[in-house]
């Protein structure tokens, strides 16, 4: 029990990484309000980047920034500098989609006057050509 | 019917127009907000209860099997990071020779002391420029939703568009005017700082961008939005917009097909450190950040008004 | 200095990327659709180059972006399956977009319809590079601009249901990019690396220690997962119908015929080249693919039935077929994965044809979709009849048909295997029956006149005339879906060269 505890512990990153992502996950799935919705994705993405950005952390090494150019950096020096990068694309790309689905919530709010998903497609569904 | 008869009354020559019926005008009924969570697959296992009862045995279900399925995504996350190698070791697998090159040799490869930029935007040049047309993308799929057109715009949308920019002209506030006049030059110059700097310290195009579309929107709290549009109009946001991911685009072509071909790219790499240094990735920084800040700006205006300007 | 053919995928791509950016400059739709076809002729010529001399060289290779060597940046792998897929894909996306141009202009406000050219163009970079990565997070990337391009082609549309159908598609979209970003996030932690052929390294190094067997095999479920969802594989269908039902004619042919084939094409790379089959197979992981295959072989064309809206129908339809594509996944063997990949190629070229028919009967009875209207539909355009029977006379699988051919495959390569025999070859059988069930009967509606004296539907049309930009679609399409299931031998012969140089 104590080992499963330390395990957690050493694992810190993920455990909140993981809580997050479920935290996001369940506030897609029980809530039927759009914006609701589009947060929960939201938190669901931020926890896929803490993922990922720790998968780069190294105990006692600092961002891969070098100081001074002259001096050649070494891998000692500093955290391994994939993740970050990958971290950034990610982020973007989330903000491109936060952005989409929110002027579709709009359209949708404007259209049939509600936030509520349940109502919207169930309206939808009758006004089928 | 059932399926079967119609099939044999079909297969008999009887019935043959009536094999699909002419669809029931659909009648509309006005409902309350959230009253019908309903499914129609469902429906058919409870049939003898009335609508109320239906929705609750159908939320009923719903709210359980979400349960079920975010207990089973715990459990299986639990699961993996559990057996995963310990956060912050160095002798994890991916401290490996991957992140040496990058960390020992990023200088010398791409010229930058940033090595993230050097990661990003030269090593992987292609991801990243997917990664500006995922932007851009965004912009073009709002502006095909909230574009004004004679479609989604109807007279009531448009008096209450008018109403809002009467309004906003009244309503500026003094105090947010003076203190953005304060702040706006501010946020300008540290947004170009920080896309110049962007291959000398952490931020970039897209950090810079993001701060200079700020700005602009802080600009068009104080002066409205026909403040912004006497600099800003649609037109110069194209042309920024499509100069920017152009450059772009050439500059990974030309970079990319020199590079595989295993000739000499002239891109000089500069003194490492200053501010000419580290060839393609300071020019990228560039023009990601002036798509940023049109993109972000854009959005603001979209969805505040329909419209780019 | 490499041949220059081996530079035309890489070309394509940033090409096809461009003119979408340029594109956005258009303010005339018909400009913007000519730029398209441009550019669309362009990329399959490209395709088609490099098809021919990486068969002749007989060796696939890897192109690496940017001036540095192997390991540390951006790649492509082209190989002959590869390279036949993309111009398969380029030449169904030409004509998607010509079948459905007079619906495109329909439904789409002119103003819009320049914008709508953006997002093709963005699809079809995406498609490309989702088809010739050989890097995990490049594929990420493509993924979401795939995503995001077929949200805005269901959308153009622009009224209630499609946004409404957009934003259900959203939702489980960017539900699934989370898992698969998530699973390639915790992959990367325990392999460290991100380049397709390196993580395969790793990963059978980690296989054959036993090292972090659970994780593994969880983070491979969770990447197939999401990917899953993005194909529309059984459970994870629900989407599909009222994003393909609603959207214009030409976006439903791209998003089923393309769309949908793109993950699919990623998740057999990544069984192909990342996880190695005998891995895939020892994780059980195919099992999870059959039974969800042939579960939505069934359930998909029993929906059909039930349905009224054509165009839904054949919504429900793909959901069959790919049904098909992941029973040949979920056997497992290397000619199961042919046959897999053929119907790949077929219901690209099938199911592009279906909407674009049934698009313009449509429009031949007045845009209604409904069944009941659609009576008589074919005497009203007679090219469109005819394509929309050869289309549904395929996917029952009527010999010399692109579909015959794929059934034919999938039931020889399931002889091989001992419990799967039964279940393949009697979910083949149960499918081309309920296939056939909605099929004949819409076949038989569009081409029946009014011998009972019942009242005419819609009475006072007349015929409709043809236009040139449907005729020459309906008719490549046709040739394409008859092409390949008269030239079984050939092609099969390239895919397994494709298959055996992944």
């Amino acid at each position: 029990m104590k080992d499963f505890f330390l395990t957690l512990y050493h694992q810190r990153m993920l455990v909140t990484a993981a809580i997050l992502f479920v935290i996001g996950f369940a506030g897609l799935l029980f809530n039927w309000n759009l914006i609701k919705k589009i947060v929960g994705l939201n938190i669901m993405d931020t926890a896929v980047y803490l993922a990922l950005t720790s998968a780069g952390y190294v105990n006692g090494r600092v961002a891969p920034i070098m100081a001074d150019p002259k001096v050649p950096a070494t891998m000692e020096q500093f955290i391994n500098p994939v993740p970050t990068g990958l971290v950034l694309t990610g982020i973007v790309v989330s903000v491109s989609f936060t952005a989409f689905s929110l002027a579709l919530t709009v359209r949708l709010y404007r259209k049939y006057g509600t936030l509520y998903l349940d109502d919207i497609l169930f309206r939808a569904k009758r006004s089928v050509d | 019917m059932s399926l079967w008869k119609r099939l044999s009354a079909w297969a008999d020559g009887e019935e043959r127009e009536q094999w699909y019926s002419r669809p029931k005008p659909r009648r509309e009924k006005p409902r309350r907000t959230g009253e019908h969570r309903q499914h129609e697959g469902v429906f058919e296992l409870v049939k003898g209860l009335n609508k109320e009862q239906k929705t609750r045995v159908f939320n009923t279900l719903y709210y359980i099997s979400c349960v079920v399925v975010c207990v089973v995504m715990m459990s299986v996350l639990t699961l993996i990071m559990v057996n995963l190698p310990p956060f912050g070791d160095p002798a994890n697998p991916t401290n490996n020779e991957l992140s040496r090159y990058y960390i020992e040799h990023g200088l010398e490869d791409a010229g930058a002391i940033n090595l993230v930029g050097n990661m990003i935007l030269s090593y992987r040049v292609f991801d990243t420029f997917g990664e500006s047309s995922v932007l851009f993308l965004a912009t073009t799929s709002v502006m095909m939703l909230m574009l004004r057109d004679s479609r989604n715009t109807g007279r009531d949308l448009l008096r209450d568009f008018r109403r809002e920019n009467t309004a906003e002209l009244e309503a500026l506030d003094h105090l947010l005017r003076s203190c953005s006049r304060l702040l706006v030059p501010m946020v300008f110059t540290f947004g170009v700082y920080v896309i110049f700097n962007g291959h000398l310290s952490p931020g970039g195009g897209f950090a810079g961008g993001s701060i200079l579309g700020g700005g602009l929107i802080l600009y068009a709290q104080e002066f409205g939005t026909t403040g912004v549009s006497r600099y800003f109009t649609n037109h110069l946001y194209h042309i920024i917009k499509v100069t920017a991911l152009a450059i772009y685009g050439v500059l990974l072509l030309y970079y990319g097909f020199m590079g595989v071909n295993g000739l000499a790219n002239h891109i000089w790499l500069g003194i490492p450190g200053t501010i000419l240094s580290s060839g393609i990735i300071m020019p990228i920084n560039v023009a990601v950040g002036f798509e940023v800040a049109c993109t972000i700006y854009a959005f603001y205006s979209l969805f505040h008004k329909g419209e780019i300007k | 200095m490499l041949p220059f053919y081996q530079n035309l995928p890489f070309f394509s791509i940033v090409a096809c990327m461009l003119t979408g950016i340029f594109t956005s400059l258009i303010h005339n739709g018909r400009t913007a659709f000519r730029v398209n076809l441009v550019l669309l002729s362009a990329v399959a010529a490209a395709q088609l180059t490099t098809l021919v001399c990486v068969v002749r060289s007989g060796a696939a290779y890897d192109y690496m972006v940017g001036i540095i060597g192997h390991p540390w940046g951006n790649e492509l792998r082209v190989g002959p399956l590869e390279a036949a897929l993309c111009l398969a894909f380029a030449v169904v996306m030409m004509m998607c977009v010509l079948g459905g141009w007079e619906d495109l202009n329909h439904d789409i406000h002119p103003e819009k319809l320049p914008l709508y050219f953006v997002m093709c163009d963005l699809m079809m970079a995406s498609l490309m590079a989702l088809t010739y990565t050989n890097d995990l997070f490049t594929a990420y990337v493509f993924i979401e601009i795939n995503t995001i391009a077929a949200c805005a082609l269901v959308m153009a549309k622009d009224n209630g249901a499609t946004i409404a159908a957009t934003m259900r598609y959203l939702m489980m979209s960017l539900l699934a990019s989370g898992l698969f970003l998530f699973g390639l996030s915790l992959l990367y932690w325990i392999t460290g690396q991100l380049l397709i052929p390196d993580v395969r390294d790793a990963i059978q190094q980690l296989y054959a220690t036993g090292q972090y067997a659970i994780p593994l095999t969880l983070i491979l479920g969770m990447m197939m997962t999401g990917l899953s969802v993005k194909s529309a594989l059984y459970p994870f269908h629900t989407w599909l119908p009222d994003a393909h039902g609603s959207a214009t004619t030409s976006s439903s042919a791209i998003l089923s015929g393309l769309v949908l084939k793109a993950y699919i094409v990623l998740i057999i790379k990544i069984i192909y080249q990342v996880v190695t089959p005998e891995i895939f197979n020892a994780l059980h992981l195919n099992n999870v693919f059959l039974v969800m295959g042939v579960l939505a072989m069934i359930t998909g064309s029993l929906n059909a039935i039930w349905e009224t809206h054509v165009k839904r129908m054949i919504a429900y339809s793909s959901v069959a077929q790919i049904g098909y594509i992941f029973l040949g996944i979920g056997l497992g063997t290397r000619a199961a994965m042919i046959a897999a990949v053929y119907q790949i190629l077929v219901h690209a070229f099938t199911k592009p044809l279906l909407f674009c028919c049934a698009g313009e009967l449509a429009s031949a009875n007045w845009h209604h979709k409904h069944l009941y209207y659609l009576r008589g539909a074919g005497h009203h355009a007679p090219l469109a009849g005819l394509g929309f029977t050869l289309g549904g006379l395929s996917m029952v699988g009527v010999p010399l048909l692109g579909g015959f051919a794929v059934k034919f495959y999938l039931a020889d390569a399931a002889l091989l295997g001992s419990w799967q025999l039964v279940v393949a070859l009697g979910a083949l059988a149960a499918s081309s029956l309920l296939n056939a069930l909605y099929y004949v009967p819409v076949i038989v509606n569009i081409w029946s006149k009014n011998l009972h004296g019942d009242p005419d539907p819609l009475p006072g049309l007349r015929r409709k005339p043809v236009h040139a930009p449907f005729v020459v679609s309906t008719l490549c399409l046709s040739l394409g879906a008859v092409a390949l299931g008269i030239f079984l031998q050939p092609v099969a012969d390239l895919l397994a060269l494709g298959l055996s140089l992944m």
